[in-house]
């Protein structure tokens, strides 16, 4: 019988190799890069110093908070029948009664749950920059894609499913509001996934006195070495974050990766990372975006509105991210100090009741999703906790349930 | 294909397969000289057509070896396989593609058939099994001898060294049979070794110069026709008035053992029906094992005994009388 | 070159019979069914239906595209399984094969022209519905330049390439299929038996890849990347699912295709 054990070998032997491939590719990824050493302030410098301004590269986002998955969420064209609006909020009455009040909280839902779908599961996109005034993101998803695109003044977003285009005319550099509007604009007011230059900026921020700073073996992110730079908060800080691990990359400076991990929890709770990386002027044609003959086109003045609010990276990240919605029509006022109780990993916002937006009271999915705690409603994720007090307030930090009372009884 | 040191076209040795528990065929051995036409003979299921499929690698033995024309099989399979054209099991074709189109692509399989007189030989082949007019209808339209002609046709394509048939004149009619005959004669005529395989005897009979017979996947006989017909003993036939003075001559020829002379079957003396009332005529019937003495010193000793010898016969078995002793089993004769 | 004249053979095998003509005209059905709807409904509501359906009207193009969405999950593996399960269990039904095998064909070359076969027969499936629905888009709403997904838009010249493009990735999606069934089909002397498994096993894939539990497997699912084609309609073009796609085939097509060698030549051809 040898002949034919002969003739069996190939279906023996290939699996063999591609299976002995894949192990040998993950064992290359995973290998330890031979590094330079380095310590914590020279890989910060590194990254100071980085002098790329224009690359391409494809960003992988995945997240996992502990939210319920919402399997209809985010697709509006499966929405169902308006939800029960009182269930929403026992003890606060829909501030915006009348017939149009269940069509509204399904909106705002849908802000929600969109929300809920950009920050649970995995994100890919595509990046494209060159220079400080150019840059291109797309949101891949499955049959559609979202983009934004900015050259010079000109501001484009461009949303495949409902093949609508928003185009906003920005600020002459160099004016007022200008910077204003550069120091909001982290990427975050769209809704878009931060590139991990950012991320790593927001955490940088807020290390000092409450963070233990070090670098960690050095690893491969979208085939590049990178130095780890690992932040991990001080035992004072009671912080529902564990740590968070900045890959440098070592040629260019340029942070190719962030996760943030959450106390026990395996998986980090956010991982982003670019899965390809080309320091390289990307094309210049694709700046140029001229929105489809057959496209709803919206134009927009930035001017008219000036009132952008002014809070810093640090803080945005403690606040639960604005929803779309939010970002273009009722962004409250840059918070004021006073909204803020600590400093670090364990600071919590407090919103006062009359800024809270109405919609999150109202809200079914928010009543869906939040369990009832003492002294309020909290929606809770593995980095984040957000409680809606009985009185009205939302209180929001990287904290556990206890801290957020606390603040919310001593206040 | 320079032909083995053996001198033969096909010789298998324990030649064995079993599916699961059944034993199709048993440690057979097959010897098939160049240039013969050899009959493979056994009823149904006796082995035949499985011995058919390993001698072209179709199915793998389960142990023992086979040479086909020199080369063994089925390692060789590519390069002895162009040489040997066969029609296994029945023919088989494409029923939505024509005749030709059929002999075409099996011919295209061949890698070692020229493609530049494709075309050219399978209209030969065609008008030689007499489909030339049905060639360019689809096969789903033929009728059984129809399509065991063109089956014929597939194996006469290319000039082949070797041609095993299988069943070949399954579904012909009386002519059609005369015609593959022929046919099968002209081939031999001109140096092909044919290896015929059979349930009919009378077709064994008429075409082949050597035969093998084949009994629940046990070989039981094989050699030349003569050979396998002389394997069976002959009868001495004396019709004479005076059977006790005749047996006593046989007697003392030696062919009369005192064993059997008890025996009713072999020596007899048989009141030969009619004959026998009318004219008082017995049989004496004895066995002549060795073919000898010589029948004319047979008769010489019985008429100087004053046997008045009437009737005279050496009568040897039919091949079919040879084949169901060996068999123990009777063949279709007509089908 | 002595193979190429089975594969002539094997190509006008699959191309002569009238079940592969009519299993190419069912699939052209599909693109002439979508314009003729979208024509006399003027167009549906905006957001339902299968991707891209609200662009036909206005872009005669998008009947290719919405055809290959639509013939995609159940059409396209339901005619490339007829196809590729008949490969070796059809030859073994009409008795055809033993012929083939003493011809001789040797077993490995028979499957590499059987999958041959049943790959052209891919491609030609997938252009079909390309071309069908790129001819009744400019007969029944005339085309015009294309609007990708990142909102840019390309000339019509260009488009047509996209198109070309999309229907070369569907063919090479469904050649790990292909392989799959052309191992099936080397397990059984029934064709249809063949067919169906192949089939069964094209609409498994799919569920499997639809259940959230088993992400660990779905990468390694052949039916994983059949709708990614919608990449080639970004710009620029996102070559990544292309890539991993036709790896990911590959992988398929080699390894059904050694487990086929393994099958057919140690298999004794009784039928």
């Amino acid at each position: 019988m040898k002949p034919a054990l002969k003739k069996w070998m190939p279906a023996a032997a290939i699996p063999a190799v591609i299976a002995a491939t894949g192990v040998g590719l993950g064992i290359s990824a995973s290998a330890t890069p031979q590094l330079e050493p380095k310590t914590a302030e020279q890989v910060i410098e590194l990254m100071a110093g980085s002098e790329v301004t224009a690359f391409s590269g494809r960003i992988h986002l995945s997240t996992d908070l502990g939210i319920p998955a919402l399997p209809d969420a985010g697709a509006p064209a499966s929405f169902g029948p308006p939800q029960d609006v009182q269930s929403a909020g026992p003890g606060d009455g829909p501030s915006t009664g009348g017939p149009g009040a269940g069509a509204r909280t399904s909106a705002a839902d849908a802000g929600i749950a969109g929300l809920l779908n950009l920050v649970s599961g995995s994100h890919d996109a595509r990046v494209y920059v060159d220079g400080p005034d150019k840059a291109r993101v797309q949101l891949l998803e499955g049959m559609g894609e979202k983009d934004v695109i900015r050259n010079g003044t000109s501001l484009w977003t461009y949303d495949s499913e409902a093949n609508e285009a928003v185009h906003t005319t920005l600020p002459e550099p160099g004016s007022a509001s200008a910077s204003k509007f550069r120091e909001h604009r982290g990427g975050h007011a769209t809704g878009e996934a931060p590139t991990p230059g950012q991320l790593a900026d927001t955490f940088l921020a807020a290390a000092e006195p409450t963070t233990t700073t070090t670098v960690e073996d050095g690893s491969t992110v979208a085939g590049r070495d990178v130095y780890n730079l690992v932040l991990t908060p001080k035992k004072s800080q009671t912080t529902l974050i564990e740590d968070v691990t900045i890959g440098v990359d070592a040629a260019s400076g340029v942070p190719l990766a962030v996760s943030v991990d959450a106390v026990g929890q395996d998986a980090a709770a956010v991982d982003l990372a670019f899965t390809s990386f080309t320091p390289k002027a990307p094309d210049a044609k694709l700046f140029d975006f001229t929105p489809p003959a057959d496209a709803t086109v919206h134009e927009k003045n930035l001017q008219q509105d000036s009132n952008w609010p002014k809070h810093t990276y640090g803080q945005k990240l403690q606040r639960p991210m604005p929803s779309k919605d939010d970002a273009a029509h009722q962004r409250p006022a840059g918070p004021p100090d006073d909204w803020f109780t600590g400093t670090g990993w364990d600071t919590v916002a407090t919103i006062p009741a009359e800024q809270v937006p109405a919609e999150l009271k109202t809200s079914a999915l928010v009543g869906q999703l939040a369990t009832d705690v003492d002294g309020g409603k909290l929606l809770h994720t593995s980095l984040v906790n957000v409680l809606i007090s009985d009185d009205g307030r939302v209180l929001v930090g990287a904290v556990p349930l206890q801290r957020l009372q606390a603040v919310a009884d001593g206040s | 294909m320079a032909p083995g040191d053996t001198g033969l076209a096909i010789e298998t040795s324990q030649l064995s397969k079993s599916f699961g528990t059944r034993h199709a065929v048993n440690n057979l051995d097959l010897a098939v000289p160049h240039g013969s036409v050899f009959g493979f003979l056994g009823p149904n299921g006796s082995g035949k057509t499985t011995t058919i499929r390993m001698l072209l690698g179709l199915a793998t033995p389960t142990s023992g070896s086979i040479s086909v024309l020199g080369r063994p099989m089925p390692a060789a399979g590519q390069d002895v396989l162009p040489h040997v054209g066969a029609l296994v099991e029945g023919p088989a074709f494409y029923p939505f593609l024509s005749g030709r189109s059929n002999l075409l692509r099996l011919d295209a399989a061949n890698p070692r058939s020229a493609a530049a007189d494709r075309r050219r030989r399978v209209d030969r082949a065609l008008d030689t099994v007499g489909l030339g007019q049905a060639a360019r209808l689809a096969v789903h339209a033929y009728s059984l001898g129809m399509k065991q002609r063109l089956g014929i046709a597939n194996a006469l394509a290319t000039d082949h060294e070797l041609l095993v048939l299988d069943e070949p004149t399954n579904g012909l009619d009386p002519q059609g049979t005369r015609e593959v005959r022929h046919l099968i004669a002209s081939l031999a005529g001109a140096g092909t070794t044919v290896f015929i395989s059979s349930h009919l005897l009378s077709e064994i009979e008429q075409m082949c110069t050597h035969a093998a017979v084949m009994s629940n996947g046990n070989r039981v006989a094989q050699g030349t026709l003569a050979e396998l017909r002389s394997g069976g003993n002959g009868t001495v036939v004396i019709h004479t008035p005076d059977a006790d003075a005749a047996r006593t001559v046989l007697g003392g020829l030696g062919l009369l053992p005192g064993g059997e002379a008890a025996q009713g079957g072999d020596t007899a003396v048989v009141p030969h029906g009619e004959t026998g009332e009318e004219g008082g005529t017995g049989v004496v019937q004895v066995p002549w094992p060795d073919d000898e003495p010589a029948p004319e010193s047979i008769v010489a000793a019985l008429v100087a005994a004053g046997v008045r010898v009437r009737g005279f016969a050496l009568e040897r078995p039919s091949l079919e009388d040879r084949f169901v002793e060996l068999t123990g089993e009777g063949f279709d004769v007509a089908r | 070159m002595p193979g190429s004249a089975l594969l002539v053979s094997e190509l006008a095998l699959v191309f002569r019979r009238r079940r592969t003509w009519a299993m190419l005209a069912a699939l052209g059905a599909v693109p002439v069914l979508v314009a003729v709807a979208v024509r006399l409904t003027s167009g549906p509501p905006t957001g339902r239906g299968p991707a891209f359906l609200d662009r036909v009207a206005g872009n005669g193009l998008f009947v290719a595209i919405v055809g290959m969405f639509m013939c995609i999950p159940l059409f396209l593996p339901l005619t490339v399984s007829v196809v590729a399960g008949d490969t070796i269990a059809g030859e073994a039904g009409h008795g055809t094969l033993r012929y083939l095998l003493i011809a001789p064909a040797s077993r490995g070359r028979l499957l590499l022209v059987k999958y041959f076969g049943a790959a052209v027969f891919c491609l030609a499936a997938a252009l079909v519905v390309a071309l069908v629905g790129v001819l009744i888009g400019l007969a029944l709403f005339g085309v015009g330049p294309v609007t990708l997904l990142s909102g840019d838009t390309i000339p019509l010249g260009e488009s047509l390439g996209r198109i070309g493009l999309m229907a070369a990735y569907v063919a090479i999606s469904l050649w790990g299929l292909a392989a799959i069934g052309l191992f099936i089909s080397t397990l059984t002397d029934v064709p249809v038996g063949a067919m169906a498994a192949t089939a069964v096993l094209s609409v498994a894939s799919q569920i499997l890849g639809q259940l959230p539990q088993l992400d660990w497997l779905h990468p390694w699912l052949f039916t994983q990347h059949w709708f990614g084609f919608a990449d080639l309609l970004r710009e620029p073009i996102l070559w990544a699912s292309f890539g991993e796609n036709a790896l990911l085939q590959a992988g398929y097509v080699l390894v059904f295709g050694a487990l086929a060698y393994g099958r057919l030549s140690t298999k004794d051809v009784l039928s």
